[in-house]
């Protein structure tokens, strides 16, 4: 788990007091991190990055609410995952996003491979409820603690836990199914 | 410990993440129970294996134009004229081009009520909507981003938007009038504010707002 440091509770200090330099620096430190987790949640893109900009204005908004600097990272996270929800619903969800591969497309057999891999991984969790794929993503893929993810979801860390691990369990059970694992 | 309780350990586990009196315990039935003991070994394989599952990295745009918009979010209005003229100069528009949009903005900005018929269609339209002829004008960078910003700013203050239209420009709202000026005060962190003295608010005392990027 990538545990915050007291550097980076500093940093979103320095970004408190006005601190102009610090703002762009937290920023370009997150940005990737929430993309990320966006892209893995909606599959796409430009929505990915839609949905991380406008988390992060949502974020710079309301920052002055948090009561400890240390949970910043979980605010930060939730305003996220609410503006993935708010994007997935007014998208166009038929649209091709950018994990699927184009009939004829002519890939690599290693990289087609690892890109149907993914795409199971991902139709596998769309089949999880909203709670359970979003402590997957993340606790595993994110690096959140299961405090983080306890607030961000608003359930208790054991909940956390639990739909963590028998969520990985239930994946490696159809992944198995399908041949992938042994 | 149960079979069920151990389905709830198991990710933890396979990671060394237990304390040592959990892991003695998870050892323990797993001596025990081959079906458990067949669910580690499987968790353990798989988890290598959604690693494969990696994300692309945000482009250097992307990330400038997230690190500028709260940069401009940030700051007042006269901070982001500005920026806009300190902007490296990949991001500079041609001379002409700032020099034509300024001259429309200054031509816009002075026509007055009475000189409707000079303004284009679309802007008469909208007036006509308004139920007001002088209502307030916000300018904003974006006008999605400006609604939104709107719209939380008059649930902050306890006001109501009566009326909008997603892609149009013209949002009438009732505010407690108390709090009135307060709300103009937080209407400047949004965009540059153009409040006339007078005749910006409908019959009913909606105040009329027009957002223009």
């Amino acid at each position: 788990m990538t545990e915050l440091v007291d550097a980076d509770v500093a940093l979103f200090e320095q970004v408190l007091a006005g601190d102009a330099d610090a703002a762009d620096r937290f920023t370009r430190k997150y940005a990737q991190e929430v993309f990320a987790y966006c892209y893995r949640r909606l599959c796409h893109r430009e929505r990915a990055e839609d949905a991380s900009q406008e988390a992060f204005l949502k974020f710079w908004k309301s920052m002055r609410t948090i009561r400890e600097p240390e949970k910043f990272r979980g605010f930060l996270y939730h305003i996220a995952r609410n503006c993935c929800i708010d994007i997935h619903r007014s998208a166009n969800n038929t649209e091709r996003d950018d994990n699927l591969i184009d009939a004829g497309q002519e890939l690599p057999s290693g990289l087609y491979a690892k890109k149907q891999l993914v795409a199971m991984i991902r139709t596998i969790l769309e089949e999880f409820d909203e709670t359970q794929k979003d402590a997957i993503l993340l606790v595993h893929y994110q690096g959140l603690s299961y405090r983080e993810v306890s607030e961000i979801l608003g359930i208790s860390i054991g909940t956390v836990k639990s739909k963590v691990s028998r969520g990985m369990l239930r994946l490696a059970q159809i992944l198995k199914k399908r041949g992938i694992v042994q | 410990m149960s079979c069920d309780e151990i389905e709830a350990l198991l990710y933890d586990y396979a990671r060394n993440q237990l304390d040592e009196a959990r892991r003695a315990a998870v050892d323990v039935h797993l001596k025990a129970c081959r079906q458990c003991s067949e669910n580690l070994r499987l968790m353990q394989e798989t988890l290598p294996v959604l690693d494969s599952w990696q994300t692309p990295r945000l482009s250097n745009g992307a990330a400038d134009r997230l690190a500028q918009s709260v940069r401009n979010r940030n700051s007042g209005w006269w901070q982001r004229v500005l920026q806009c003229i300190t902007l490296p100069s990949r991001f500079m528009l041609p001379v002409q081009a700032v020099a034509v949009v300024a001259l429309a903005l200054v031509f816009i900005v002075n026509i007055q009520p009475e000189d409707k018929a000079m303004v284009s269609r679309s802007f008469t339209i909208e007036m006509a909507d308004t139920e007001t002829s002088n209502p307030i004008r916000l300018k904003v960078q974006n006008v999605q981003a400006g609604m939104d910003d709107l719209k939380d700013l008059v649930e902050q203050y306890g006001g109501q938007i009566r009326r909008h239209r997603n892609a149009a420009i013209v949002v009438g709202l009732s505010i407690d009038p108390d709090r009135e000026q307060q709300f103009f005060d937080g209407l400047k962190n949004i965009g540059a504010l153009e409040k006339p003295a007078q005749g910006y608010q409908a019959e009913d005392g909606t105040l009329v707002v027009v957002i223009v990027e």
